[in-house]
């Protein structure tokens, strides 16, 4: 079977040759092919040639396009800080104050280099593996972009305090949202890959989750003309799941490393794929040995589940984990066979 | 004038139940009432404290979110505001004040929880000194030793930052100051990851900002006196 058949098989929940896996390796193909990630960040070509050895060498079964959300938050204004050998992340928020926000604007796509970079490393990929394998491209949630604009104490004093203002906020991410999503599966991604921890209870109070950010989701996903994947967002999703099942739009939730598959599909039930539950960033310290165990672990648990997917799960897996630990994950699930 | 068990006991749930609903404005004057009457001394070790020290475990059990956090550490923000202006405050800060440096190791800028450990050191009396974020363990370390801070509470948000810690572990050691600096770490990487404190050569962390001040009361007990 081809990585797109089986994906997609696997969401309809028909047989499969195996199980789908899923390395969340956007950084990790820097790495492959020795680029400088100021330039790996910057250059579309250069993302694709690390995305063309993440295949050769990992063989994924689905690839994403940048794991990079302070990109976009750049567009709206943000300063990001670049690393030698991890994602970039928020240094100076566009805003620090809740006049500013009258200030800020939904940026048009063509119009700030790292969309465009995005974009088009989007595209690369689409034409490099059309009909192959199914392209994941990653977009911050509307409730969580607005931490990268404004920072996370900001965000959270807005939520808890200020509801002209978060509605305010809230107009501006999701309308970009929308607008960079549906260009995102308009030029060929097959799903959206939704990082969203901020509608988590473990962050927000659960009445602001429920009555301010949920319905915000589901109005706003309702619009995007493709598939989506929601994932944890670092955070635990277990017991918030109830409160996302039947968002618009949802084919699948990505959980986190401590949620129990068993439990979620007690409250999902079984017509919605899963993902995970692969550690990623621990993946950079553990043995091939253990590693095989999680593995065998997670392939036992899941053999009768018709729709679960083997991702890893929380932040991209780190620049200089040894490739012999990603390999045994691959051998073990070809060894399941 | 002094409160019994019950006043005090009634005084706290009603206090929580105002941190958990986030009616920040509300707590704060509820506080500040018990304050006129008994001392803000009182009102703060009394209610305050223990009812941040409650929040603080509901919170690491994760029955308590970080917004809940956040609100608990505005609302003691805000009373401090008005303790520091009363002629009490003054006379019992300047008996309290040991100093300890705070800072977001080099390259992490995630503040929130820094700002938030702060806030509740200083409701205990620790006179605290805030470097900021993205700053070198070189930097923490002379600062503590210019201040002749026996505590430095470093934060980082991520694995990948909080492995720069090891420098501060490495600044402490190379210059023979184990045993009169002590290390606290934090953020959110430790809740998930605990062992990490060990790895980046903490010598405490707390899984909280409102536990902050009892981890850094432990923390000063095992200086040796030189």
């Amino acid at each position: 079977m081809l990585p797109i058949e089986r994906v997609f098989h696997c969401l309809q929940g028909k047989p499969t040759d195996r199980v789908p896996y899923a390395p969340l390796a956007t950084l990790y193909g820097a790495r492959l092919i020795s680029c400088h990630l100021n330039e790996y960040y910057a250059n579309p070509q250069k993302y694709l040639k690390g995305q063309i050895a993440v295949v050769d060498k990992l063989e994924p079964d689905i690839l994403f396009t940048p794991f990079a959300l302070v990109m976009e938050a750049e567009a709206f204004g943000s300063k990001a800080v670049y690393f030698e050998k991890n994602p970039p992340n928020l240094k100076i928020p566009a805003i620090v104050s809740l006049a500013d926000i009258d200030n800020l604007s939904v940026p048009e796509l063509e119009n700030h280099p790292r969309l465009v970079y995005l974009l088009e490393s989007t595209k690369l990929l689409v034409e490099q593996y059309k009909n192959q394998i199914p392209i994941a491209a990653i977009v911050s949630s509307p409730t969580d972009l607005p931490a990268l604009i404004m920072g996370i104490e900001n965000w959270i004093d807005t939520l808890l305090f200020h509801p002209e203002e978060t509605r305010q906020m809230l107009e501006l991410t999701s309308s970009f949202f929308v607008k960079f999503s549906n260009t995102l599966l308009s030029i060929g991604a097959s799903f959206i890959f939704t990082p969203a921890s901020f509608s988590n209870s473990t962050i927000i109070t659960q009445q602001i989750a429920k009555n301010v950010l949920i319905p915000e989701l589901r109005s706003q996903y309702a619009k995007i003309n493709g598939p989506i994947v929601f994932h944890h967002g670092g955070e635990r999703l277990l017991p918030f799941l109830e409160f996302f099942h039947n968002l618009p739009n949802v084919v699948s939730f990505v959980l986190d490393p401590r949620d129990s598959f068993d439990e979620a599909r007690m409250i999902i039930g079984n017509n919605i794929a899963i993902m995970g539950n692969i550690n990623g960033p621990l993946l950079l310290k553990a043995n091939p040995k253990t590693i095989e165990g999680w593995v065998l672990k997670l392939l036992e648990n899941r053999k009768n589940d018709s729709k679960y997917i083997m991702t890893t799960s929380n932040a991209d897996i780190p620049y200089d984990t040894p490739l012999k630990n990603l390999n045994i994950i691959t051998e073990t699930i070809r060894k399941y066979e | 004038m002094i409160m019994n068990y019950i006043e005090i006991t009634q005084n706290r749930i009603i206090l929580i139940n105002k941190i958990i609903e986030a009616r920040r404005a509300e707590a704060v004057d509820f506080i500040r009432n018990i304050a006129e009457k008994v001392g803000y001394l009182n009102a703060i070790n009394q209610v305050l404290e223990p009812v941040l020290i409650e929040i603080g475990e509901m919170w690491s059990a994760e029955k308590l979110s970080l917004a809940q956090g956040y609100v608990a550490a505005k609302i003691t923000e805000d009373l401090l505001l008005y303790a520091v202006e009363t002629k009490e405050w003054q006379v019992i800060a300047a008996d309290r004040h040991t100093p300890v440096v705070l800072a977001n190791i080099e390259d992490d800028f995630h503040s929130l929880g820094r700002k938030m450990v702060s806030t509740f050191l200083q409701a205990s009396g620790w006179e605290v000194i805030d470097m900021g974020n993205d700053v070198t363990a070189h930097d923490i370390v002379d600062k503590a030793i210019e201040l002749q801070a026996p505590l430095i509470g470093v934060s980082a948000m991520m694995y990948t930052t909080a492995l720069n810690i090891k420098k501060v572990r490495q600044e402490i050691d190379s210059r023979n100051l184990q045993h009169k600096i002590k290390l606290a770490v934090g953020g959110a990487i430790f809740k998930v990851r605990p062992e990490l404190v060990h790895e980046v050569g903490g010598d405490g962390t707390c899984t909280s900002a409102t536990q902050a001040p009892q981890l850094f009361s432990k923390l000063l007990k095992t200086i040796k006196t030189i």
